[in-house]
């Protein structure tokens, strides 16, 4: 086993080390806090990752875990209070408005949970993709209408010129978010953030939607960062992972070291209480995590998962240093020596 | 799972029926028709839990809500313990209520956020010691009898499920109607519940009617699966041979869509995914509701409409191309028990 190293930088808040070689997207120490009437709400925590050109990044955790902040800051339309989003070399936090508003759709597109509310009901299909495409794209009205009917047949929709002069509720869900999609891609960005882009869909149609979105990653080289909650999900599309705990990454790693040899209490924890549907049951109940997450803004001091935690030491009331072994990072004190 | 078969019979459901009206006419009658559940029968034994699965719109939680008679079935019969539901009067109906009771998928809606979580569970217990009871129930689900005077807004997701849970006992129920009642919480907090509904199963010898899209779940909780498609059963059968054996195409290609934990796991799977999207119910293909994206379908599932028939001892399949079908897991790589699995 590679020898682990200890980082640390200032806050407590460890930055990870070098960003990797030719990461079109460098995420360092983010912060995000939200002002509410009970007060400020650290929804994100000194999150530090690195998106390659051509993968899937996902980020996993469960509600209030702040992965959906996440994706809402990497595209400026969070209150970002720390750290640096760096795109193909450029920090967001120093761009204005007009810098913004041509970053968002043709450098980094994003789509949604829920296609029903992401698409304009009133608006035609062809009206919103070939807007999307004219604002980035200096095409005339006829040439980003071809635009339009090339991507929605790369995203299999059927007889795509026909829908262009169809309304959003003419089409089912899985056919919305198909659109989603194709809108998201019809600039070439070099990242999608797909924030639970299948959880409203049904099982078989997730299905065809991750094949999709895998395809076109392949076709297109956009690296995609998946944030979910489902850890099936994760395991099919995923190269590499990050799981997310109350507003920190907890454990970094490819796909296949995650699930084979997860780190931290918390990933062994979730990865044990998914049933499998491939398996038969094991009798007796099912391995389940203690406790509930905590609320945003209610976290206590030192390692967050330490109530819930079966290993946890009198250590752990400080914050864990984030570990390394090798690609393989973790933040808890069970690795720190 | 034990064998239930012996149990005697809780729950007889025959030729369950239920339409809504979606279009009147200018003299304000129905002029269109949605056949959400179709002609569906099940029985349930005592003790026995009976998983129902299918994607949103196949009818499952209509058909949950018709057996209940929380809207009166448009036609079909539903015999709970020997009494026809449909038949009886409103006291009796009322009587018969606190014998089955249901715990629905979003606990944030299911509580009353201006009243104490112990007066809304008190609400189903009748007689002497309401209170001492709300009490034993609280802890019963793992909450604090001293949580009586709380509030709903004070609970997490899978605390108010609790909640929910522990309400729904308070009449002492013989059969329970769990309608995706894990489906909104975490990974880590379903875990906890599905332990605590079958601790309680085994308890008080309750009967399940475990209505769910997901499939993991279904295979950890049931005893018996029917898989629904667009109104109607298209399978039936115990657990483990449904999932080691699903013989019907749409019942295939659900399990084999299932994303699985263990990356590189589900690839062999993938030769069985459906093409398209679920028909419009209002609208159904005529034959076999699911010959439209079914790789067997053949002109005569275009003209008959396929019977539920046995294929072995307690195995029904609605398909005109038995024969044709493959057979066997989904899966091609053997399913090894992994030292990491629960």
């Amino acid at each position: 086993m590679p020898e682990a190293f200890i980082t640390t930088s200032k806050n407590d808040l460890p930055d990870q080390t070098e960003p990797m070689p030719g990461a079109v997207l460098n995420v360092r120490d983010l912060a995000v806090h939200y002002k509410t009437d009970d007060g400020t709400v650290p929804a994100v925590n000194g999150v530090s990752f690195d998106l390659m050109p051509g993968e899937t990044y996902a980020i996993v955790g469960e509600s209030g875990s702040g992965k959906s902040t996440v994706a809402l800051a990497l595209l400026a339309l969070a209150p970002v209070v720390g750290g640096a989003v760096r795109l193909a070399g450029r920090d967001i936090a120093a761009m204005g408005r007009t810098e913004l508003r041509r970053l968002r759709g043709r450098e980094i597109a994003m789509i949604f949970q829920e296609p029903m509310t992401s698409l304009n009901p009133v608006l035609t299909l062809g009206y919103q993709l070939v807007e999307t495409i004219r604002l980035h794209q200096p095409l005339d009205r006829p040439a980003a209408r071809l635009r339009a009917v090339e991507m929605l047949a790369k995203v299999g929709i059927s007889d795509p010129a026909r829908r262009l002069d169809q309304y959003p509720h003419e089409l089912s869900g899985g056919m919305r978010q198909r659109v989603m999609i194709a809108m998201a891609l019809s600039c070439n960005p070099r990242v999608l953030v797909a924030d639970e882009p299948t959880t409203a869909l049904d099982v078989t149609v997730q299905a065809q939607i991750l094949s999709l979105l895998d395809q076109l990653r392949a076709e297109l080289g956009t690296a995609i960062l998946l944030i979910t909650h489902d850890i099936g999900v994760v395991a099919e599309t995923a190269d590499r992972i990050g799981v997310m705990y109350a507003g920190q990454l907890i454990e970094q790693a490819t796909a296949s070291d995650l699930f084979e040899t997860p780190l931290h209490p918390y990933t062994r924890g979730l990865l044990a209480s998914v049933p499998r549907v491939d398996l038969p049951p094991a009798g007796g109940p099912l391995a389940a995590l203690a406790g509930t997450p905590p609320r945003p803004g209610n976290t206590p001091p030192g390692c967050p998962f330490r109530p819930r935690c079966a290993d946890a030491m009198a250590h752990c009331t400080t914050m864990p240093p984030e570990v390394l072994r090798g690609r393989h990072s973790v933040r808890c004190w069970l690795h720190a020596r | 799972m034990h064998a239930k078969v012996d149990n005697p019979m809780l729950l007889k459901v025959e030729a369950l029926s239920q339409r809504f009206a979606v279009a009147h006419d200018v003299f304000a009658r129905p002029s269109q028709w949605l056949d959400a559940v179709d002609r569906v029968s099940l029985d349930l034994r005592r003790g026995e839990t009976l998983g129902i699965v299918g994607e949103s719109g196949c009818g499952k939680s209509t058909l949950a809500r018709s057996i209940l008679h929380l809207t009166p079935p448009a036609s079909g019969r539903v015999v709970f313990d020997g009494v026809d539901l449909g038949t009886a009067d409103t006291a009796t109906l009322r009587r018969m209520r606190g014998r089955m009771q249901v715990v629905m998928q979003d606990p944030f809606s299911a509580l009353n956020p201006r009243r104490s979580i112990g007066s809304s569970i008190g609400d189903g217990i009748i007689g002497q010691g309401r209170r001492k009871r709300v009490r034993e129930l609280l802890e019963k689900v793992g909450l604090s009898g001293d949580d009586y005077g709380r509030f709903p807004n004070e609970f997490s997701g899978g605390q108010r499920q609790r909640i929910c849970i522990a309400r729904a006992l308070g009449p002492g129920p013989e059969l329970l109607v769990a309608d995706e009642a894990v489906s909104a919480l975490d990974v880590s907090v379903q875990a906890q519940i599905l332990n605590l509904l079958a601790g309680l199963r085994q308890d008080f010898g309750l009967s399940f009617l475990f209505i769910s899209h997901n499939l993991s779940v279904v295979r950890a909780f049931c005893d018996r699966v029917a898989v629904m498609y667009l109104g109607r059963i298209v399978e039936t059968g115990p657990t483990e041979q449904i999932f080691n054996d699903p013989v019907h195409p749409y019942t295939r290609a659900l399990i084999a869509a299932v994303p699985i934990p263990v990356p590189g796991r589900a690839n062999a799977a993938r030769v069985e995914l459906l093409p398209g999207d679920v028909p419009s119910p209002l609208d159904p293909p005529s034959g076999c509701r699911f010959r439209t994206r079914c790789p067997h379908a053949n002109a005569g599932c275009a003209a008959t409409e396929p019977p539920l028939a046995p294929i072995a001892s307690g195995r029904d399949v609605a398909c005109l191309r038995v024969p044709a079908l493959r057979r066997g897991p989904v899966w091609t790589t053997p399913t090894a028990p992994e030292a990491t699995s629960c």
